[in-house]
């Protein structure tokens, strides 16, 4: 493992440095990025090769100290998830520098229903803001988010009602295209610097070994509790190992993204 | 109670979504039918317990994603007790370590599966064998056997339909919330295979 914990396969990773702007998209990635507030860094795979049903978008709007990230998981492919990610780039352009992520999964939510199930989609979005120093967290039927504050060894994950949860039955919301009028819910916390986010798509969770086991929530968090004081890209390198070890393959069963993330 | 038209509705209101969630999740569609009826059991079931500032349709797939969640484990426990059997796991118990509260049984369970894997037709019992067993890819497994790799997927399915079936049936299966074999019992009047279980 290098210096920056790069993948195997992948030694080139880039760091791309966001001032201001949307940087992501569908395409395979494993990337660091640095935003005035959040360090992050990034890791997709696609199952079937380069374009996937993964969405991943960091986006940065530096006169208003606001980053956004969002993840989305749409169950067709092809045109279906190179339509959620478009529409998904547009709306958060829309609305780089309004905290509030519920308007993304609203708007989100009401173009996708009209796509139909092709496009149904879970989708975490969130939002922090250098000036009131608060994470804003909406979820649409997404994998429960996971909160690390500074100096702690453990790893949790948070409920839309902010307290933490068990990784069974936490609140996530409805996905995208389900229910048009579904309204989503947010959770604002106060974060500081040196706290960190994980995200991820259900690909990490339900990566199979060969008796069909999942991963699960609980090895996640044991991977993320192992190596909570690590770097970023090494944080994010440990658990696509251990991914990989457990599935003894290439990550073949499902797309797979993860972004971990630190307020700078 | 529930109102049986009220789950109804809900029924015909989230079935081409909720479905479409749990094809998603499972690779067997048959398994996803079968998940899918399990979700609307528990509803039914569980529907008096709603809370009122509960979103029922979230309620709904939040029942669903647990029902994928237990049908992962359970298929991991029969593939853990497939293999203890492969790697000669002890029968009716003997050699059990006392110090693991989850072996004895797990063993007995294992004991139980193999009785069962023996009564299913040969060929769903040979590509179970092969692949589960055996440790064979499902690829190598059908150029063994002559077969198209999507034909060889199919056969073992249904092999494990077949083979959960038959276990269901001649067991009262219940598992802990990891998917370990906490206890089981035969089903009065079952005869499950020469030494089944219980």
């Amino acid at each position: 493992m290098s210096k920056e914990c790069s993948q195997p396969g992948n030694p080139a990773a880039k760091r791309a440095l966001v001032c201001s702007g949307i940087w992501g998209g569908i395409r395979d990635a494993d990337q660091n990025v640095n935003t005035d507030g959040l360090a992050a860094s990034v890791f997709s795979s696609s199952c079937d090769g380069g374009k996937g049903g993964d969405i991943y978008y960091i986006g940065a709007c530096k006169g208003c100290k606001l980053t956004r990230m969002a993840v989305a998981d749409v169950v067709g492919h092809g045109q279906a998830v190179s339509d959620v990610s478009e529409y998904m780039y547009d709306s958060l352009k829309a609305h780089i520098c309004d905290p509030d992520s519920r308007k993304i999964l609203s708007e989100l939510n009401q173009v996708a229903s009209k796509q139909g199930l092709n496009a149904m989609t879970t989708a975490a979005v969130v939002a922090y803001s250098g000036v009131s120093d608060e994470v804003f967290l909406s979820q649409a039927g997404h994998p429960p988010i996971l909160l690390n504050r500074k100096g702690r060894s453990s790893w949790s994950a948070v409920g839309l009602d902010g307290s933490s949860v068990e990784p069974r039955e936490p609140n996530v919301g409805l996905p995208l295209a389900v229910a048009p009028e579904t309204v989503y819910q947010q959770q604002v916390i106060p974060i500081t610097s040196g706290d960190r986010l994980f995200v991820y798509t259900d690909g990490v969770t339900e990566a199979p070994n060969r008796l069909g086991e999942l991963f699960g929530t609980r090895r996640l968090t044991a991977v993320l509790d192992a190596n909570a004081g690590a770097p970023l890209p090494c944080l994010k390198s440990a658990v696509v190992e251990a991914l990989r070890e457990h599935t003894g393959n290439g990550l073949t069963h499902d797309d797979v993204t993860l972004i971990a993330m630190e307020v700078r | 109670m529930a109102d049986t038209n009220q789950t109804e509705r809900l029924w015909d209101e989230m079935h081409d979504w909720l479905l479409a969630y749990i094809r998603n999740h499972v690779d067997n569609t048959d398994d996803a039918e079968d998940i899918y009826q399990d979700v609307f059991t528990r509803v039914h079931r569980n529907l008096d317990t709603l809370k009122d500032d509960q979103s029922i349709t979230a309620w709904m797939f939040r029942i669903a994603r647990n029902a994928i969640t237990d049908y992962h484990r359970g298929r991991a426990t029969a593939a853990r007790a497939m293999i203890r059997l492969a790697e000669g796991a002890p029968e009716n118990g003997e050699d059990i370590d006392e110090s693991d509260p989850a072996a004895e049984p797990e063993a007995d369970f294992t004991h139980c599966l193999k009785a069962i894997l023996k009564q299913l037709p040969p060929q769903y019992r040979q590509a179970l064998e092969l692949t589960e067993l055996g440790g064979v890819t499902q690829t190598d497994a059908a150029e063994q056997l002559g077969l198209s790799v999507s034909g060889m997927k199919a056969r073992v399915q249904r092999g494990r339909s077949m083979l959960k079936d038959a276990l269901l049936d001649c067991c009262n299966v219940e598992f802990d919330r990891r998917g370990g074999v906490v206890d089981y019992q035969r089903r009065a009047g079952r005869d499950c295979g020469r030494s089944g279980c219980g």
